[in-house]
């Protein structure tokens, strides 16, 4: 069947807008706590520079986001987001495991690697 | 402008370009992008970074359950995210080697092409010869219809895989879903019947984003007091333009759009071109 069935499908689903939801809501508590601290600030953003490197790497992120530091906070709502697809493909790759189809199993696993690769690779 | 009127403003526009952006099928990112570069002055990168932010959140958790349901094709999806996460990869790195003002004049570019794209009138697809690698990785599936599962092929999927492997380039280089170009090539090269290719699309759509999104973050283009507000208002205003599209005559609609479309896209051009950014 090339169709996935539509209990695997319902189950991804479920599990994705789950994860939405947690990150959207720790993104929103890290924007009430920004506010809150530099919501009277002058800001602009028209002109590019990397920020800290608390701010850009996922480990630091995770760290800094349990002291409330609140673009640590946001930051670390965007990573529950941005390993949403990547739950996706675990879960694919686990059904494609149990059903034997280990060509398919495969493929997964290789899009997986690329993305933690995207994610954790520095260079 | 202080944090909390550039957030305001922000959350609203955004709002609005989520649900337009749902309400023609271009997505959120063709919209977004340019309405941050252009009239709050964000810097690309910080733009393309909140953009592809966005897209994750409204792939991921738009309620794709009861219209994607048995259409989308998630065997050709995964088959085809090989070679369109790679691509992606390879543009998130390719955007930290074009300058601000580059990347603006490809975003117009691409823009306006996409826009060209999703208009084209829907003429049926020659039939051709089904792919034997397609039979042997088992693609072939059924989409249903009111009288019941109707069978499909699947025809040339190398040619398919390397245009996927182009739409992963733009969308890892300009942080847009690319999904006009991924149904472009479902549609017309590999032949899958047209909601199958779009719901696939929208299947793959986060994947492709995710594989970007590592390399934009680590270069810093995902900016949190950006991205906040960008996110927070997208994601609601897409998932309220999913719900009226159902509803809404959209004819004349994406007449206009698409001719906004085009003015954004010569926007964006002259704004590279001249060295903005």
């Amino acid at each position: 069947m090339g169709s996935a069935p539509a209990t695997l499908e319902e189950r991804i689903g479920r599990l994705l807008r789950a994860m939405v939801a947690a990150a959207v809501a720790v993104v929103a508590l890290g924007a009430v706590l920004y506010l809150i601290r530099h919501g009277a600030e002058t800001v602009s953003f028209s002109t590019f520079a990397p920020g800290p490197l608390e701010l850009r790497d996922p480990i630091r992120i995770v760290a800094a986001a349990f002291t409330l530091d609140p673009p640590a906070v946001i930051q670390f709502g965007i990573l529950i987001l941005l390993l949403t697809p990547v739950a996706r493909v675990i879960l694919c790759a686990v059904t494609y495991a149990r059903s034997r189809d280990l060509a398919f199993a495969g493929l997964t696993a290789a899009v997986l690697a690329v993305l933690l690769f995207s994610l954790f690779w520095r260079g | 402008m202080t944090l909390l009127q550039f957030t305001l403003l922000t959350l609203v526009a955004s709002l609005a370009a989520g649900f337009l952006g749902a309400l023609t099928g271009l997505g959120g990112g063709v919209v977004l992008t340019p309405l941050l570069t252009l009239v709050f002055g964000v810097d690309i990168h910080y733009a393309i970074g909140a953009s592809l932010v966005a897209i994750i959140a409204t792939s991921s958790g738009a309620a794709s359950g009861f219209v994607s349901q048995g259409f989308t094709n998630i065997r050709v999806g995964m088959l085809l995210e090989v070679p369109t996460t790679l691509g992606a990869l390879g543009g998130a790195f390719l955007a930290s080697y074009l300058g601000a003002g580059w990347l603006a004049t490809v975003f117009g570019v691409v823009l306006i092409l996409a826009m060209l794209a999703s208009n084209r009138p829907v003429r049926p697809v020659a039939p051709g010869p089904p792919d034997p690698l397609s039979i042997r990785l088992k693609l072939p599936s059924t989409y249903p219809t009111p009288a019941g599962p109707e069978p499909y092929q699947v025809a040339r999927v190398p040619l398919g895989a390397g245009v996927m492997m182009g739409a992963g380039v733009l969308s890892g280089l300009l942080g847009i879903g690319a999904g006009a170009f991924k149904v472009l090539a479902m549609d017309q090269i590999m032949r899958l019947p047209f909601k199958v290719s779009t719901t696939t699309s929208n299947f793959m759509i986060g994947v492709t984003a995710a594989a970007s999104a590592g390399v934009y973050l680590s270069r810093g283009y995902i900016e949190p007091a950006v991205v906040m507000a960008v996110l927070l208002g997208a994601l609601p205003g897409s998932l309220l333009g999913a719900r009226v599209l159902v509803r809404a005559a959209n004819r004349r609609l994406r007449l206009v759009f698409s001719v906004v479309i085009v003015l954004v896209g010569v926007q964006m051009i002259i704004k590279g071109v001249t060295g903005g950014g």
